[in-house]
């Protein structure tokens, strides 16, 4: 059978982006390394079980500690992690692997390889992060005084919240993941330097850091302990909202145009 | 014939590292050898051409359109680069299809055009394994196969050989003059000469990110008058037809090799040379005749070495 | 040339050419060197000198306003508190300089070279542990020696006892107790994951998430015992143990030698994993 003879358009955006996502999500989700990140976030899921077998003395309620590991473990320390695990990956990953060419060399455009590529991340972040927040709340507070229908609500808007969380880390990394050669170190001062301490500096400069807006948006987080008690800064859910769905769009908006006109010389 | 591939004065720099410099050819139909050592711009060329970079300086052109951002042509274009890097985890079908999706082609069709590519490059049996177990020249062939699944018109082959067993090279050779033949323009590099002459006789010459000659490589050859060619003569007679060529004056040198008894001369006008030793052939007992030197090794380190 | 066909006999290896000794130390040689030629070490380490250099400036201020003394003493806990203070630049070390280490060769078939030489796999996993080791004692142990030496040479009335050099050993010991469980984990990260991105944020990912851990299990429990999840907490009671320190508020509780048990635990646990998993090849199914 002979193909047609093709007509030398560029494909649409949507498809393009659709076909390279079904290949990056089989690339990005079922590996060894998408394995440990979720043992790692299901951790809480198995501290929760002990305390359930083992009640400990301290006055905290199924449902209380519950929001001390979403606002803590996720949406303060463990996503920041993963956004930059696999985002950072999200073009550098097949430069490195040298598997970029193929999709330069196919009739779709830079704008559908980093949208698909993103998509993929997404999907990957998300599914590896919701069964884990999801079990968590269940293990913690079905069968307490409070039962698991209390704070059904909050439970979706803090899933709302991770997925915020990760898209806007996520195209933050993306970004340092097109821009520099070696992400991982810069990554990291980030996250432990500027959203570390910074985010908790009083005055004006938690305006400057994710975080600050990540955790506001978990409306039932718990008491802040130590320094974080005195000079924590929190925002309106809507501004939160607002500042980092703009962070995330301007960061991918970035990445897009500094990979569109990127050269990549993949060599043996 | 309508040119699918142009350079025009293209250059091509990493910081102070030229790589390409000045390079002006079109390719049309047919397969064309892409030649030069090591560091000599083949793979700048071949990554121009592909649209991977663009020139810092000049024009390279795919199909009448820019080649550096217009994936478009890509449509009709097909690459199987040097890089030994697949997606391991894949399947050789599912990573055939896989980017035959990308170009447009629904499953049902891209599974179609997987198998037969996979079947032109005999990795029918493996097909179903996936590609991180291959041996080194399944991986080869599987990236030819992606890069022929499309039925492209232009193919850019870098090194397509590397790591083929013999059968495997008669097989690939073959396919890629059979795509010449059928019109498509092919462009191979490679460094095994001997088999590049089987596949064509269109070569492009590179060295320093120059062209040092492009064309046929017999007129390539003829044009290199003030070379001259070197001929072996076998003979029962060795020293008698010594003293009556010594006497042509286009003779430059002539030699009698020691430890084979053969004739060495070197020679500007061959066809006159020719012509004499078939006169004196049954006086002499010439046995043999053959020019040693007019093959591509021979043309290109003459060339290189200026 | 006539062809031969030639008897197939059971032959004995008998090899005559015993192995060098200290085989691993051309390993650990270029290795450092590969790294010292990379600007961006260079300047991790300079950095990482900065907390000490503004330590040894407190101990010429202390000398000359005495009333500071009180404020700031200069004892074991002045030393603790500096050691404990590069632990974010080891870990920073630790990743840059330790999570391509097994995973680059791994990867792209560099352990095959090594192996092709006469040397074993102990042999190459002890020059990467000395790689990692000098490169993490540049951001440990020898700023917390220099700063030792530094502040008796400025303050001898307050170190130039006799008595004070038994800091030397303390700062070497919890040196060791930093240094070496985490050039076990990075090490496996790096054998583990093949890639040094992932190699280095899975170490993170073990570092931070045990610290979230302990935090959040010491939230809901109060228990000293929830610092056993945390390596940085076990290393801290380990550190405050072996400096007669008070230990802090979430494991004044933790006996130092359970910490003490999980962190040899974690360098055995190691050097095992190192030893089953860096092969050099490997079977693809």
């Amino acid at each position: 059978m002979t193909a047609e003879a093709p007509v030398l358009a560029i494909r649409p955006v949507w498809p393009g982006a659709r076909d390279v996502f079904f290949i990056s999500i089989e690339r990005m989700l079922p590996r060894a390394r998408s394995f440990w990140v979720f043992l790692l976030l299901a951790l809480p899921v198995v501290l929760g079980v002990l305390l359930r077998i083992y009640p400990p003395k301290a006055p905290l309620t199924g449902f209380e500690f519950y929001g001390v590991i979403v606002a803590l473990f996720f949406v303060r320390n463990l996503l920041p992690l993963v956004a930059l695990l696999f985002g950072s990956a999200l073009i550098s990953d097949a430069v490195d692997s040298k598997t970029l060419t193929y999709f330069l060399t196919r009739p779709v455009s830079r704008l559908s390889i980093f949208l698909g590529e993103f998509g993929a991340y997404l999907v990957t972040v998300l599914t590896l992060t919701v069964p884990c927040v999801v079990l968590t709340y269940l293990v913690l507070c079905v069968g307490t005084p409070q039962g698991a229908g209390f704070g059904a609500t909050d439970l979706v808007q803090d899933l709302g919240a991770c997925a915020l969380t990760l898209f806007t880390y996520g195209g933050l990394f993306a970004l340092l993941g097109v821009s520099l050669k070696k992400p991982l170190i810069p990554g990291l001062l980030f996250l432990f330097v500027w959203e570390g301490f910074v985010a908790n500096f009083p005055g004006d400069a938690p305006n400057y850091t994710i975080t600050a807006y990540a955790r506001s948006l978990i409306r039932h987080r718990p008491s802040e302990e130590g320094l974080a008690e005195l000079f924590s800064k929190f925002f309106g859910v809507g501004e939160s909202v607002l500042v980092l769905g703009s962070v995330g769009v301007i960061s991918l908006a970035l990445a897009i145009w500094i990979f569109s006109r990127r050269e990549y010389v993949i060599s043996s | 014939m309508t040119a699918r591939v142009v350079f025009k004065n293209a250059s091509r720099w990493y910081g102070p590292v030229m790589a390409l410099n000045d390079v002006s050819f079109e390719l049309g139909p047919g397969v064309y050898g892409l030649l030069g050592p090591n560091g000599a711009g083949k793979s700048s060329l071949l990554k121009l051409a592909s649209g991977q970079l663009r020139p810092s300086q000049g024009s390279v052109e795919l199909l009448g359109r820019p080649a550096f951002g217009s994936p478009e042509v890509f449509h009709s274009v097909g690459l199987c680069s040097d890089t030994d890097a697949l997606f391991d985890d894949f399947t050789g079908l599912q990573f055939v299809s896989a980017l035959l999706s990308l170009n447009g082609f629904d499953r049902a069709q891209a599974h179609k055009l997987a198998t037969e590519a996979i079947e032109t490059v005999d990795l029918k049996d493996a097909m179903h394994r996936k590609v991180g177990a291959y041996s080194k020249g399944m991986r080869q062939r599987i990236k030819l196969a992606q890069a022929l699944a499309h039925q492209p018109e232009v193919l850019f082959l870098d090194e397509p050989l590397t790591g083929m067993d013999p059968q495997n090279r008669k097989r690939i050779s073959d396919l890629m003059k059979r795509l010449g033949d059928e019109g498509r323009t092919v462009l191979v590099s490679t460094h095994i000469l001997h088999e590049l002459e089987q596949v064509t006789r269109r070569v492009l010459l590179i060295h320093n990110g120059r062209v040092l000659a492009e064309g046929d490589l017999r007129e390539i050859r003829d044009l290199l008058d003030r070379h001259p060619r070197s001929v072996r003569i076998k003979a029962t007679n060795t020293r008698g037809l010594a003293r009556e060529l010594v006497t042509l004056p286009d003779l430059v040198s002539l030699n009698i090799e020691d430890a084979t008894g053969h004739l060495l001369a070197e020679i500007r006008k061959p066809e006159a040379f020719f012509t004499k030793v078939q006169e004196l052939s049954g006086a002499f007992g010439v046995e043999e005749m053959w020019v040693t030197d007019e093959n591509l090794e021979s043309v290109f380190s003459y060339l290189v070495s200026k | 040339m006539s062809t031969q066909i030639y008897e197939q006999h059971y032959r004995r290896l008998d090899a005559s050419i015993p192995l060098r000794k200290q085989r691993w130390i051309p390993i650990a040689r270029e290795g450092l060197k590969a790294l010292i030629a990379l600007r961006a070490y260079l300047g991790l380490i300079a950095i990482a000198w900065l907390p000490t250099f503004g330590r040894l400036v407190q101990v010429y201020f202390i000398t000359r306003f005495p009333e500071a003394r009180r404020i700031v003493p200069i004892d074991d806990k002045f030393f603790f508190d500096s050691m404990a203070f590069q632990m974010p630049w080891m870990l920073l070390m630790a990743a840059f300089a330790g999570s391509g280490l097994i995973a680059n060769d791994m990867r792209t078939g560099g352990l095959l070279l090594y192996l092709s030489r006469p040397l074993i796999i102990g042999d190459y996993i002890l020059g990467k542990v000395s790689i990692l080791f000098a490169s993490l004692s540049m951001v440990t142990l020898v700023p917390g020696l220099v700063l030792f030496f530094g502040a008796r040479s400025l303050a001898p009335d307050i170190l130039g006892e006799w008595s004070h050099l038994m800091l030397i050993p303390k700062i070497v010991g919890f040196a060791l107790v930093t240094v070496l469980p985490t050039i076990g984990i990075v090490l496996v990260m790096s054998a583990l994951a093949r890639n040094a991105r992932f190699a280095g944020l899975g170490f993170f990912f073990v570092f931070v998430g045990s610290a979230v851990a302990q935090a959040i299990a010491w939230r809901a429990t109060r228990s000293s015992y929830a610092g056993l999840i945390s390596i940085q907490a076990c290393i801290r009671r380990v550190g405050e143990a072996i400096f007669g320190l008070k230990p802090s508020r979430m494991t004044a509780e933790l006996p130092p030698e359970l910490a003490f048990a999980v962190l040899a635990t974690i360098v055995v646990v190691s050097l095992y994993v190192l030893k089953t998993r860096v092969r050099a090849v490997e079977i693809v199914k």
